[in-house]
């Protein structure tokens, strides 16, 4: 994951930061990216298990 | 106005912090000043239609760059200073009504990523010697916007449990030569009882001392310092290891459990702490489904907590909560 900034300053000097990503397969991230926001996240069900 | 104003009883700073008395309180959503600017509607904080994850500087920070001089002039007994530091909110998704639990993985993971990028950047400057992330969630915890957002505190001095934390480590370190938080965590492992999740880079537990019924820490299983150390396989791990002991409170007794979650790391202020270990503590106000846990004499004015469950019989039932997110 590549993490870029975008900065601007408001008008009373404050600054704000929209955080945008790139993941590492760029051709159809943003495909994905918006299929996850659907789904449930099985991996962390899949990788974290209880003890 | 804010300003630092020295306890000299216990030795530690209070950050005053009158214009805080203005800040909304629970708007109705149409009028949240965190949500996305839509076309024709009232500006909010953010000038977008939409946004992945933005952070900002506090509109009401208790610390601020090039802050005001004191109200008062500092005396011998009483030393002021400039409440010089940074409030930044950190907003996780544009959606007013969701949560941490009900995101998806990969937005958790994004957080991580900021919440480093944070740390390295505000740790960077000169005056800020301690980079303080948390979140505080649900009303119970005094929370003014439901909107999903965290908050970080750029310190201009360590805090004091901060202080205390880092002395006990610097202590068994000293004596032991080895990290308290590791052989804590080696311990734990052995034993078992206390652990309420691992995956192959953090681990979930209720602490042997915990002040609160559910109290849980995440520390990492390799030995590291601060957010900033981490590749991004444990940045990963990290955002899995979140989303499953939010989604177990959730889980608990089917509501969104309010919590506050605050980040402990090592300072920013130049010097080496091979001795201290990043950690992840949760603590949340219920002690049943229907009962807080309230701050009284004893832990509010002599520093002692009661708690009146056990770590070995709590972590069971967080071990035994499924980390699936209910529906609502
Ligand atoms: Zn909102
Ligand atoms: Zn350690
Ligand atoms: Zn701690």
């Amino acid at each position: 994951m590549k993490l870029n900034k975008k900065q601007i300053i408001k008008e009373d000097g404050r600054y704000l930061i929209f955080y945008e990503f790139e993941t590492k397969d760029s051709e159809n991230s943003d495909q994905k990216s918006r299929k996850s926001e659907t789904s449930n996240s099985k991996p962390a069900e899949r990788t974290t298990k209880n003890v | 106005m804010s300003e630092l104003r020295w306890n000299p009883v216990l030795e530690e700073w209070v950050i005053t912090a009158t214009h805080r008395q203005d800040r909304t309180f629970f708007p109705p959503p149409e009028y949240c000043p965190i949500c996305p600017t839509k076309p024709g509607a009232f500006p909010t904080e953010v000038p977008a239609e939409d946004y992945d994850l933005v952070v900002f500087e506090n509109k009401f920070p208790s610390l601020r760059r090039n802050s005001p001089q004191p109200s008062v002039e500092s005396t011998e007994l009483y030393p002021v200073r400039q409440a010089e530091g940074i409030c930044e909110v950190v907003l996780y998704s544009s959606d007013h009504n969701t949560e941490l639990a009900k995101m998806p993985i990969e937005k958790i993971e994004k957080l991580v990523w900021v919440w480093a990028d944070r740390f390295e950047e505000l740790g960077s400057r000169e005056e800020v010697k301690y980079v303080f992330i948390f979140e505080n969630k649900g009303k119970e915890i005094g929370v003014t916007l439901p909107h999903p957002h965290g908050q970080i505190y750029a310190y201009p001095f360590i805090p004091p449990t901060l202080q205390r934390e880092l002395r006990g480590c610097k202590n068994h370190y000293d004596v032991k030569g080895e990290c308290l938080l590791c052989r804590i965590l080696r311990e734990e492992m052995e034993d078992g009882r206390r652990i309420v999740a691992r995956n192959n880079d953090f681990v979930a537990m209720v602490p042997f001392y915990a002040r609160y019924p559910y109290e849980v820490h995440i520390l990492c299983a390799e030995h590291h310092t601060a957010i900033s150390e981490f590749s991004p396989v444990q940045k990963r791990a990290l955002a899995e290891m979140l989303q499953v002991v939010i989604r177990k409170y959730n889980n608990l007794w089917n509501f969104s459990l309010p919590y506050i979650m605050v980040m402990h790391q090592k300072p920013t202020d130049g010097e080496e702490y091979p001795y201290y270990h990043f950690h992840i503590e949760f603590y949340p106000p219920y002690r049943t489904p229907d009962k807080l846990k309230f701050l009284a004499g004893s832990e509010a004015g002599a520093g002692a907590f009661i708690n009146d469950t056990l770590a070995e019989e709590k972590a069971q039932i967080l071990r035994e909560t499924e980390p699936r997110q209910f529906e609502d």
